[in-house]
């Protein structure tokens, strides 16, 4: 080579080198950049690609009684599964899948790969069920959708081949399946109800549904695959559902590019729910709602009334029991509730919650009402005495008859509320007039609602008032509403709650209106708003008491009597138009003992038929004399010795 | 110079060589292997095992006659209040059948006693097993539970002509369904393996949360439960020492505390189920 | 006629089988102390510090595979495991002076510790880490370590002499390839 040549070559030789140096320089400074500046971006990407998240639920916390006795629990549930990420079971996939190819190329037919890839993956599960099947004498079949779907929506998640193992089944897959084996015994926890359908609109249901995992989980920009965890849907299940729930746990999990596990890396248990305290005594409960079953000569066998009761302690207003009939058997309701049960609860008009959703016209109790109004306006005084024919004939000629067609003769206050006197009552209340009876209706509660701790308790009660009636129906307000409403009836709607709440009231003459399902604290009772006077003098209240104990000796609550306990009661009969007839509700409303009130309660019983006879003494009387003749038996001290405790009337 | 090199690098290519034959060979190759190796040298165990018993013959020849006296005579009462419970045994056997053909209960599986010696202990911190001087040569199966005078021992995992290998209920693939006793509910035992001086662990899942520790000398003692289909029912395993929330939140996970003597066993009883219509 | 010399290799197995044996039956008595007395990197580190690599796979072929039928581990591992740390000694024996006694004590050791970790890893692959604690692992480490030290010198002058009496000496073949 030349000289010039040479120095031509070499001077294109180092152009050479620049360039490639130039390469190798932005290359290395690529590396760099991705190395050293974008590690955190990569890795998080690398991260989000190879990482799965499962998120499991918390078993719910527990329901208590007041004394502490297991009203709602958990039950494990046991089913065997697969795990489909083994590598024995995705071994044995990809073989049968071979197999399968292998077959269909012999016959010479076509395949379609996504059905064959299906019927290996059902294919391979069917021989592990089969060995199931051997251990315990069954015969079920794999579903080929059922396992491909599983597999595309939830591969990290066991298959299930055979739900809720019995307890042998369990113990026979415990000993005979290989610890190793990709088939496991699995278990997952459903709610149980040990009293079944007691109390049942007051504890609720919990449905299922995936869960949504928490924010302050690991891993929340990762693939997630949620299990099913419950939720509350009624009642307490509902109310308390955030304490009930627990915290729901957690596994993160390295996936190879199938997405099926490799490792673990992060794992946290889900921790239990807490457990709550229900004021609620199941005794009284149990004794309330046995007491709805009575005997029915028609029909020769025993059926239930349907209706509600509610008992409250009065001087804390704690809800001891709370029932509504029909009611229905809370374990139909989980794992899922069925359509046929849906139904039938349906058509029995189960679902409803009387004691806090149930609207009815309050009847004879209200009377007590419309005596404190008047004692308060001064429109009658304790010795008012009116004469009942046994009808009330008003300046328009329209007749309004007393329950007793034959009248009651002369009355004062406290014998009109013994004798329940509807004539009594249509004069107090047209002297007192409807202004003062509403305003000391909305005064007691009765036109809100109670505030109870429980959801879906009703707000649509109705205390009618001149202006209501005028923006309901345009229409002026008359005398004979106000009669109606002096005796409960009319447009009048209230709860049982409501009922008991006002029975408890009267019973200690002072006005709280906030009841309480869960059991309280002696220093949350004492925490409470402070209550309000009624405004009635201690005889003026004493005249109402008086005629409750009389309803009870000498009227129509003879059938609450309990041996040793004094009482203090009012029936009540109170109709409601339907269908072109009319259908008549039961009350009982009472507390006891009378000296020191302790228990108070409401009690409605709705007839089933048109027409039909129905009186609060005998169709509401003796469920109100069940529950409290088990509250009585359940404390002693508080029974006189002397067999017959009957309080000195006036 | 080529050559050289290739002779370093010779025991590498033959570990790589001898490695990947090895893994290459068909299982049943590898399983002949097996029972052949362990059964070329099972005299010699079977043989040292007799020896022991010699030994142990040699070692009561040395007694003094006194104490063979004194050992004779509690052996009597130990016999004569064995006789007394057998007797006892017998007559609440025929009430129990009484009673079951009065209620036409299915009967429940019968079992054949094997008793047989332990010739090997192999109880270390990774496994533990022993082996046993009965066979195939006394139809021992598969999978048949094995007891001893304190309760369950383990099941016969390997069986050879004239010996076989039983795992400890201590070893981690070994699962039970057990209950506690006075209770029906049906949990899940494990084994935990070997603490540290013998002390045979166990794991119990499922436990129910109402079951609590609240005396250490009273612990909840877990029992076969009879529903698995090997063990029959009311055989001992262990005791619940100890409890943690379990993963799941529901149930407990106990720690089990086997009986200490499964170290230091020298006889044991293999179960064999006798079939219904013999 | 057998050539004992080119057939070295078995006279070597029996003696660890032997050596395996007596292990064996002190292992029966120790079981209720929790102890087991594990020695295999001992007769790892005989046939790879005083045979040549085919007469030492050879020596331990038979052997570990006698370990293999009776351990619960999968068949093979333990073949798998000596024939592995059997090479990496053989192919690092040439930095060691071989005719002192503390460097067979040493590799004795270390390949025992090695065959240990192995077997532990093993254990815990196949039947999971639930089973197996920190405490008696430790302790049978230090126990099979002490007997390691107290046997290897027995170990080995047993096994020589063995191979003496059938005419073969070691030691004398060792100075001469020097």
């Amino acid at each position: 080579m030349k000289p010039e040549e040479k120095m031509k070559y070499q001077g294109r030789l180092l152009l050479f080198y620049g360039l490639l140096g130039l390469m190798i320089a932005t290359l290395l400074a690529g590396v760099g950049y991705r190395q050293l500046i974008e590690t955190d971006q990569f890795s998080e990407r690398v991260k989000v690609q190879n990482h799965r998240r499962i998120v499991t639920p918390a078993p719910r916390g527990n329901i208590y009684d007041r004394e502490g006795r297991l009203l709602v629990g958990n039950k494990p549930k046991f089913s065997a599964v697969v795990y489909l990420s083994d590598s024995g079971v995705r071994s044995a996939f990809r073989n049968e899948y071979r197999i399968l190819v292998r077959d269909y190329r012999e016959r010479g037919e076509k395949y379609n790969t996504g059905r064959l890839q299906k019927l290996a993956r059902a294919n391979v599960i069917q021989t592990y069920l089969d060995d199931v099947n051997r251990m315990l004498g069954l015969e079920e079949k794999v579903d080929v959708e059922k396992v491909s779907s599983h597999l595309n929506y939830n591969p990290l998640l066991p298959f299930p081949i055979i739900a809720d193992l019995t307890r042998e089944e369990f113990a026979v897959l415990l000993e005979s399946l290989p610890v190793e084996s990709p088939v496991q015994v699995y278990v997952s926890n459903q709610r149980n109800y040990p009293y079944e359908s007691t109390a049942s609109h007051t504890l609720g249901y919990v449905s299922s549904t995936f869960l949504t995992p928490d924010e302050n989980l690991p891993g929340e920009d990762l693939t997630t695959f949620a299990e099913k965890g419950t939720f509350g849907r009624s009642g307490v299940e509902r109310q308390f559902d955030e304490i009930l729930q627990g915290e729901m746990g957690m596994e993160i999990w390295v996936v190879d590019p199938y997405g099926f596990q490799v490792e673990s890396i992060e794992r946290r248990y889900p921790t239990k729910g807490s457990d709550i305290q229900l004021s609620l005594d199941i005794d009284l409960q149990t004794a309330a709602e046995d007491a709805f079953w009575v005997w029915n000569d028609k029909e020769q066998k025993k059926i239930e009334h349907v209706g509600a009761a509610v008992m409250l302690d009065v001087n804390t207003l704690e809800v001891l029991a709370m029932v509504s009939k029909p009611d229905y058997n809370l374990n139909d309701t989980t794992p899922f509730i069925s359509n046929k049960t849906f139904q039938q609860i349906e058509e029995a008009g189960g679902w409803q919650n009387r004691a806090i959703q149930g609207l009815y016209p309050p009847g004879s109790p209200f009377k007590l009402l419309t005596s404190i109004a008047a004692l308060k306006a001064q429109t009658i005084t304790p010795e008012t005495m009116h004469y009942c024919p046994g009808y009330y004939r008003h300046p328009t000629g329209r007749i309004q008859y007393c329950w007793k067609r034959s009248g009651h003769e002369e009355h004062i206050l406290w014998e009109g509320i013994r004798d329940s006197c509807n004539v009594y009552f249509y004069l107090t209340g047209l002297e007192t007039g409807v202004d003062i009876i509403s305003r000391e209706a909305i005064y007691m509660g009765l036109a809100d609602r109670t505030g109870i701790n429980l959801p879906h308790e009703t707000g649509h009660m109705i205390i009618p008032t001149r202006d209501w009636k005028k923006r309901r129906f345009d229409r002026s307000w008359y005398p004979g509403d106000t009669t109606n409403l002096s005796i409960g009836q009319g447009f009048t709607r209230v709860t049982p709650l409501q009922m008991a709440l006002f029975t408890a009231n009267i019973a200690r003459n002072e006005i709280t209106t906030k009841p309480s399902i869960l059991k309280l604290t002696p220093s949350a009772v004492k925490n409470r708003p402070p209550s309000k006077s009624i405004g009635l003098t201690d005889e003026q209240h004493q005249v109402l008491i008086d005629g409750m104990i009389g309803s009870v000796q000498l009227g129509s609550s003879k059938r609450v009597q309990i041996p040793g306990v004094s009482i203090a009661a009012k029936t009540g009969t109170a109709e409601v138009a339907k269908d072109g007839g009319k259908i008549e509700l039961a009350w009982m409303v009472a507390f006891a003992p009378v000296e020191d009130p302790r228990v108070a309660i409401a009690v409605i019983i709705e007839g089933q038929e048109l027409n039909q006879n129905f009186f609060g003494g005998a169709h509401a009387a003796p469920i109100a004399r069940a529950t409290l003749d088990a509250y009585f038996q359940k404390h002693p001290e508080l029974v006189e010795q002397s067999p017959t405790a009957s309080v000195a009337l006036p | 110079m080529y050559k050289k090199r290739l002779v370093q690098f010779k025991p590498l290519i033959v570990l790589a060589v001898a490695t990947l034959a090895w893994l290459m060979l068909p299982v049943v190759f590898k399983a002949i292997a097996k029972t052949s190796f362990y059964e070329f040298q099972a005299p010699v165990s079977i043989t040292s095992s007799y020896v022991r018993d010699l030994q142990d013959f040699w070692a009561a020849r040395t007694k003094s006659k006194n104490e063979l006296y004194e050992a004779g005579q509690s052996l009597a009462r130990l016999n004569a209040s064995y006789e007394l419970t057998a007797l006892q045994n017998q007559t609440l056997e025929e009430e129990i059948s009484r009673l079951e053909s009065l209620l036409q209960l299915p009967s429940r599986p019968d079992f054949q006693y094997e008793i047989a010696r332990v010739v090997e202990r192999d109880f270390n911190a990774w496994w533990q097993r022993i082996t046993i001087r009965k066979g195939n040569d006394y139809g021992i199966p598969v999978g048949a539970p094995v007891v001893f005078v304190g309760g369950v021992v383990g099941r016969v995992r390997e069986v050879y002509a004239y010996t076989s290998v039983v795992d400890i209920i201590s070893n981690n693939h070994l699962r039970l369904a057990v209950v506690i006793e006075g209770d029906n509910r049906p949990l899940s035992y494990r084994g935990g393996g070997s603490a540290s001086f013998a002390k045979p662990l166990g794991i119990a899942e499922f436990v129910p949360v109402d079951i609590q520790i609240s005396d250490t000398q009273d612990l909840p003692t877990l029992i076969t439960s009879g529903m698995g289909g090997v063990y029959p029912a009311g055989l001992r395993v262990g005791e619940i020492r100890r409890l943690r929330q379990g993963a799941g939140g529901m149930f407990y996970d106990g720690e089990v505390e086997l009986d200490p003597r499964l170290a230091s066993l020298t006889e044991v009883a293999v179960m064999i189920q006798i079939p219904p219509e013999q | 006629m057998i050539s004992f010399s080119h057939n070295r290799w078995l006279l070597v197995t029996i003696g660890h089988y032997v050596a395996l044996f007596f292990f064996a039956q002190a292992n029966y008595y120790l079981a209720p102390l929790g102890f087991q007395i594990f020695v295999v990197g001992m007769l790892i580190s005989f046939s790879a510090m005083e045979l040549n690599y085919k007469q030492g796979i050879l020596s331990l072929i038979p052997v570990s595979l006698y370990i293999d039928s009776k351990s619960p581990l999968p068949f093979g591992f333990s073949l798998l495991t000596c024939i592995t740390l059997f090479t990496i000694a053989h192919v690092l024996r040439s930095r060691v002076r071989r005719e002192i006694t503390a460097s067979s004590l040493a590799s004795s050791i270390m390949l025992n510790l090695a065959a240990f970790v192995a077997f532990t890893f093993g254990a815990i692959h196949f039947f999971g880490s639930e089973s197996i604690h920190f405490g008696p692992i430790a302790l049978n480490l230090l126990t099979n370590i002490a007997v390691v030290a107290l046997f290897n010198r027995i170990f080995f002058d047993t096994q020589q002499g063995i191979l003496l009496v059938f005419g073969i000496n070691l030691a004398e073949e060792q100075r001469e390839a020097r």
